[in-house]
Formats: C-alpha cells, sequence, structure tokens
C-alpha cells in the first residue's frame, strides 16, 4: 500500500480547492482540509474524474449510527394493533455494539392493501425482522419501513420456541409442531442465508 | 457476517459451539480465562491490587482511618464497598449503587466474617479507645463478567500486602501519634478463592463466564475454598442442580483455589515491599 | 510551608525538576475491551483512566436530545483510595461536578458534533490516583480515548498547568506545588492552531507575570501533545507493519 501515510486528528492534509475535496474522516476549515480521526491516507478520483477525494479510514469499523435509508436488522419487542416496537442491531453489515429502538407503523408494514394489514399477522415477538430506515422519527425511536419484498420476518419465532421455515410470502410454519403461523416474510438476500447457515 | 447471528440468537451460536464441547472464545468449558494481578500499584493507600481476569479488571485500594470502637471495645471494622460505574459498562447506570453492586458488597462482607481471614481483634490500636475502619473499595474498571471471582481476588491480594502505620496513644493527653516511618503488615491468616459457574441450557456447566455467557446462563454457584476446606457455596435461584453437579463444582473450586492462591503467593513475592 | 523551599536556590523544585519540565508521561490506549474507546495515562503520581462509550442512544431523558448534534455526557470521578486522606464521595461533590462541566465544555469545543445528531457521547474519566494536575491528566487521557475511538475531532486537546514561585515560571505543578504556592494556571489548547479551548487561574498574581507564565504553560502543552502525538503514531505505524506481515503470512 502506497497510500499507508498516518494521519492524526488535526493534521493538515491538503488545499481545500477545486481539485479536492474532503472525504470520511476529514475536515475544512480556513480553506485547508484537515483529518479529524487516527487512520491512513487515503486519495481517490470522485466518479467524473474532476475532483480527489481524501479520505482517512481508521482500519477498523466506524462506529455507525442508523441513517434513513439504511437497511436494518431489528429484533422485535412489541406488538400492538397500531404498532410494532423493535431494538435495531445492525445496520447494513455491521453490528451496533448498542442497540436503539425503532417503530414499524400499520401503514409501513407492506405496499399494497395497506389498510388490511393486522399487525399480530405480520409480526410476533422474538422475530428478527430486515427493514428500512424511513425517518429518524420523534425523540422515542427511529421510523422503520417493510413494504419491500426483501423486507420483512428474516427468522421468525413460533410458539413452540423454534424459528420456522418460509412457506409463502405470507405464512411461516414451524418444524417441530408443523404448524403454520402468518408473517410479513421477507424475500431474504441470499447471503443473508448463507450467515444463519454458517453460524 | 457470524457477528450478525450472535447478536441475533445468541443462544443457537452458542449451542453450535458448545455441542463441540469449547467456546467462543476458545476455552474448554471448565477453562478460566488467564489471570493477571498487580499488587501496590497506588501508593496512595494503605494496601492495593489489580486484577485481571480475561478482560474483566478490578482495582482494589484499601484506606485505613482510625476509629472508636463499638460496645466490645477491642473489634475493628472492615468495610468491603463494590463499585460498578458507568465506566466498565454500557449497562450500568450513574447513580446510586445498583442491585448487583449491593450484593457483591455483602458477598465480600460476607467472605471475609465466613473465612475468618482478618481477625477483628488484629485491628485494635488501643482497647476501649482507638481501633482501624479499613475500607476496602472495589473499583471495576472493565466489566466482562465473572465480577465476583474478580472482587475476592482482588481483595485478597491487597490485603496480603497491606500494611498500617504505628499508632500510638498517649495516656495522659489521649493525644494519638502516627508514625509513618514504620509500618506493620496487617495479619492475614487464610486466603479465600472463590470459582463461579454457571448453568447453560439447564444442564451445561461452563467455569469463569464471560458477560454475555453471564447474560444467556439458567443458573450459577458460587463456591469458595480456603485450604482443604470449603468456606461457602452460594447458589441464587437459577435451574436445580444434582447433587453430582454440585460436587463437581466443589472439585473445580478446589483446583482454581490453588491456582489463585499460589498466584497470589507468586505476585507478592515478586513485588518488593 | 515553612522551611521548604518549593524553588531551591540552584533552581530545582522539591521534586528534583527544573521549573520548565514536565512530569514523566506513559500511557496505554485500547486497554478495555467492553468501552468504545479507552486510555489510560500516568502524569508523574497522577494516574487517571477514561474512557469513551458511544455515539449511542439518549439514555435517561430523551428531552435532553439534540436534534442538530451529539449529545456529549462527562463524568469525572475520583476514587475513594486516590487521595492520602479517604474521599468519601467519589463523584457528586462540587469539586467533581465542576471538573465535570469543565471536561464537556472542554470537549464540546473539539469534537465534531453536527456528525452525530440526536444521539449521545459518554466520556467516563476516574482518577486512580491523584498527585496535582488532575484536570490536565483528564483532558489528556480522555483525549487518547476518542482517538481510540474514533471520534472525529478537530485536533487533540491538551492540557497543563503552571504556577509562579519566587519569580519563576514553572510548569506541571504537582500536589505539593498546588496546595501551597501561590497562583495557579491551568489551561487547555489545540495544540496545532495554539488555540486555547480552556483557562482557568485562581489566587492572585500580578498582570505582569500573567503572560511569562502562559507562556511556559503553552510550551508544556506543546511538548506534552508532542510525546502523545509521536507514541500515537509509532504505534499506529507498528500495528500496520504486524498488520502487513499477517496479511502477506
Amino acid at each position: 500500500m502506497a497510500t499507508s501515510r498516518i494521519c492524526v486528528p488535526g493534521q493538515r492534509l491538503n488545499r481545500a480547492d477545486d481539485k479536492h475535496i474532503g472525504g470520511k474522516g476529514t475536515y475544512s476549515r480556513n480553506g485547508f482540509i484537515y483529518s479529524s480521526v487516527l487512520g491512513y491516507w487515503e486519495e481517490r478520483p470522485t466518479n467524473d474524474n474532476t475532483e480527489i477525494l481524501i479520505s482517512v479510514h481508521t482500519g477498523e469499523t466506524q462506529t455507525v449510527i442508523p441513517s434513513i435509508d439504511d437497511i436494518v436488522t431489528a429484533r422485535v419487542t412489541n406488538v400492538n394493533p397500531r404498532f410494532c416496537k423493535c431494538e435495531i442491531l445492525s445496520v447494513g453489515t455491521t453490528p451496533l455494539c448498542d442497540v436503539y429502538r425503532g417503530l414499524v407503523r400499520k401503514e409501513d408494514v407492506r405496499a399494497t392493501e395497506k389498510d388490511r394489514v393486522e399487525m399480530y399477522r405480520c409480526f410476533r415477538p422474538g422475530d428478527i425482522i430486515i427493514a428500512r430506515v424511513l425517518s429518524l422519527g420523534d425523540a422515542q425511536s427511529y421510523i422503520l419501513g417493510t413494504a419491500e419484498n426483501e423486507l420483512g420476518v428474516a427468522i421468525g419465532m413460533s410458539e413452540a420456541g423454534v424459528s420456522m421455515v418460509p412457506v409463502s410470502w405470507c405464512k411461516m410454519q414451524c418444524p417441530k409442531t408443523l404448524n403454520e403461523e402468518f408473517r410479513k416474510v421477507a424475500k431474504v438476500r441470499p447471503e443473508y442465508i448463507q450467515t444463519v447457515h454458517q453460524g | 457476517m457470524a457477528d450478525q447471528y450472535r447478536i441475533a440468537q445468541p443462544k443457537d451460536y452458542y449451542r453450535q459451539f458448545l455441542e463441540k464441547d469449547v467456546r467462543p472464545d476458545n476455552r474448554g468449558l471448565g477453562e478460566y480465562r488467564a489471570t493477571v494481578m498487580n499488587i501496590g500499584c497506588v501508593s496512595t493507600a494503605e494496601g492495593s491490587s489489580l486484577v485481571k481476569i480475561g478482560n474483566t479488571t478490578v482495582m482494589c485500594g484499601i484506606k485505613a482511618e482510625v476509629a472508636e470502637p463499638g460496645v466490645d471495645g477491642k473489634n475493628g471494622y472492615l468495610v468491603p464497598n463494590v463499585e460498578l460505574s458507568p465506566l466498565c459498562s454500557a449497562n450500568f447506570r450513574p447513580g446510586p449503587p445498583g442491585e448487583l453492586a449491593q450484593v457483591l458488597s455483602q458477598n465480600m462482607a460476607d467472605l471475609i466474617a465466613d473465612s475468618q481471614c482478618v481477625k477483628l481483634e488484629n485491628l485494635c490500636v488501643c482497647p476501649g479507645k482507638l481501633v482501624w475502619v479499613l475500607h476496602i473499595d472495589l473499583v471495576c474498571l472493565d466489566y466482562d463478567g465473572n465480577l465476583m471471582d474478580a472482587c475476592t481476588l482482588a481483595m485478597m491480594s491487597a490485603l496480603k500486602s497491606t500494611s498500617l502505620p504505628v499508632v500510638t496513644v498517649d495516656e495522659e493527653s489521649g493525644e494519638i501519634k502516627t508514625d509513618p516511618s514504620s509500618r506493620t503488615l496487617l495479619p492475614v491468616s487464610c486466603c479465600p478463592v472463590s470459582t463461579t459457574l454457571i448453568v447453560f441450557d439447564n444442564k451445561l456447566l461452563l467455569v469463569d463466564p464471560t458477560s454475555e455467557e453471564e447474560s444467556l446462563a439458567t443458573g450459577a454457584v458460587t463456591v469458595v475454598t480456603e485450604g482443604k476446606n470449603v468456606c461457602s457455596i452460594y447458589k441464587p435461584g437459577g435451574t436445580p442442580l444434582t447433587d453430582k453437579q454440585i460436587r463437581d463444582c466443589i472439585e473445580r473450586g478446589f483446583i482454581r483455589g490453588k491456582e489463585a492462591r499460589s498466584l497470589i503467593e507468586e505476585t507478592l513475592c515478586s513485588v518488593d515491599r | 510551608m515553612a522551611g521548604m523551599e518549593l524553588l531551591s536556590d540552584q533552581g530545582f523544585r522539591t521534586d528534583g525538576r527544573k521549573p520548565n519540565e514536565l512530569r514523566r508521561i506513559r500511557f496505554k490506549k485500547g486497554v478495555f475491551k467492553q468501552a468504545d474507546g479507552s486510555a489510560y495515562l500516568e502524569q508523574g503520581n497522577t494516574k487517571v483512566l477514561a474512557a469513551v462509550y458511544g455515539p449511542h442512544e439518549i439514555r435517561g431523558g430523551k428531552g435532553k436530545a439534540l436534534h442538530d448534534q451529539l449529545l456529549i455526557n462527562c463524568q469525572y470521578s475520583m476514587a475513594t483510595f486516590s487521595t492520602q486522606d479517604r474521599k468519601r464521595r467519589p463523584r457528586g461533590d462540587r469539586k467533581s461536578l465542576e471538573m465535570t462541566a469543565h471536561l464537556k465544555q472542554t470537549f464540546n469545543a473539539v469534537i465534531l458534533t453536527e456528525l452525530y445528531p440526536k444521539v449521545q457521547l459518554d466520556i467516563y474519566v476516574e482518577v486512580l490516583q491523584s498527585d496535582g494536575g488532575n484536570y490536565c491528566a483528564s483532558v489528556n487521557a480522555a483525549t487518547l480515548a476518542l482517538i481510540d475511538a474514533g471520534i472525529p475531532m478537530k485536533d487533540y486537546v491538551i492540557a497543563c498547568s503552571g504556577s509562579y514561585i519566587r519569580d519563576t515560571p514553572v510548569v506541571d505543578i504537582n500536589n505539593l506545588e498546588e496546595s501551597s504556592a501561590g497562583a495557579e494556571i491551568i489551561m487547555a489548547i489545540l495544540p496545532r492552531c495554539e488555540q486555547i479551548v480552556f483557562i482557568e487561574m485562581n489566587s492572585r498574581l500580578h498582570e505582569d507575570h500573567l503572560s511569562p507564565v502562559m507562556d511556559q504553560v503553552m510550551t508544556g502543552c506543546k511538548d506534552i501533545f508532542n510525546i502523545l502525538n509521536q507514541q500515537v503514531r509509532d504505534e499506529l505505524c507498528k500495528k500496520s507493519a504486524q498488520d502487513r506481515i499477517v496479511d502477506s503470512g
């Protein structure tokens, strides 16, 4: 790596002119780009090749917080007729060190027939769901939505306490009791299934 | 990717490991994490120690004060206090001590009383007039499970390194004189060591749990041993265990006790006093 | 302090240092696993531990959330065994609360708070052994912990203390000098742009003497910065070299 130059917070990296712009791990002040974290220098031309993007990457996963349009994984904690509460476990593929509270409102569960959604037939406490962050919400929690085919319940917990197998887009089957239960099932992306089976 | 699975379904994640008799951190079921000890690290305290069991870190400092004795006239006081500040884990909130901290403080007090490791009459300075109060403050700096064992180890090693200044009371004027140049070592007659095990899925016994394992546990047992004696067994509810399992726990406790005591002795020898 | 010379005729202080000499600084970054960032720092006999948690969801009273920036929560505490006489309250007394407020103000000025709206960052500082300069050691340790946690900052914040003894400005004063000498000046600066983030002075000092002491403290801060910066860089250098060996092997 020819670019592995070490930067510390407050180090001046370059002039902030029309050729250079600051990326992640940097900030600009008085016409200069400075590093804001400890890490390695990285230079990369922008997509349209007109500017050079200077960023500092730390080499470790940065602390993330959920922001709008992120795909998150969450565990359902509480379901009532109007919404279900959940705790966000990870953003994208980055696990969070601390859970954030999220909320899926009834009207955000699916894209069609919104008025016929019954929350109890979509989520149950203990389910692991994949959702998209719709807004940062009020002070209480993030607002999540599952109105896409790929979003919804990824791992459903049956009444017997076992994780269920999806049988259709709205049903899952318990391998122990063979009971069928209703869920808003996600068409899980292949890489997620891989995780579950690898352990 | 495995991290996500670990967060989403911790029990299943552990089961897959435990089926093969190994834990996610590469330990066997009966294996302790590496234990590191440092004695005499705080020079403002009369006795101090730092103990690390894996990531769990506890610092113990002992401050001595003189006070008037109670009605019996010659018994000193030992006041253990465990502090779990939000510094050591995101699970603790600022404010008055929580339940866990209070329970541990009481456990430490019971441990001293049960094992008689420090005799209270040895803390007498002048009968009827003056006794020592030893404030044993245990501060958790990093919480990763099994605080009980870390606290006992830290407390015992700090007690063993405690030296008190010589204090004399003038008979006539009642004036208290301390001679900071000469110090005597606190007599510690024995060294109890605790061993904690948790029960996983109502059947498996895991020694020295991490905080993640503690959160998944269905029960816990703590055995305190001293030499060839069992000092106390503490099982706060949870999954019932068979007679055989309790015996196994006690046996494990004796092995751990021997290891821990030799560690304290080695560390004491290596630190010049 | 009768009979005790804080500065001898030969120009040495009670602990054998020269007036412009710092105490020995040793530190270690990333000492704990639970915290997102942590650091242990020794300045002479003052030993301080700092831990950083977050950014995470606001705790305790959602009303505190700031809709456009990060909320910084500090707690300064001193272990009961850290001082000569046992401290009865490790935190919550006036001195600690004042220190907490100072730390919070200091770090509000350097952390890029607008990057993390509506969340909270915790900075916990624990003094394990105290021998003067608690604020300075706390700031320096917390800076290292923040770097360890990867929290974006404008610059390092470095703090140092100073005093004026026998017509000489002295730097990085210890407990004895703190309690017996006249004025004490504490400064926290951004070393690269030479901006002062925090300054506190107590006791009286003639205005003519102020600027020599401030200059001396400023130099002290920069010396500390050089020590910290050098080691932080060296450590990362060593780490990346190791990583490369692992990658290629």
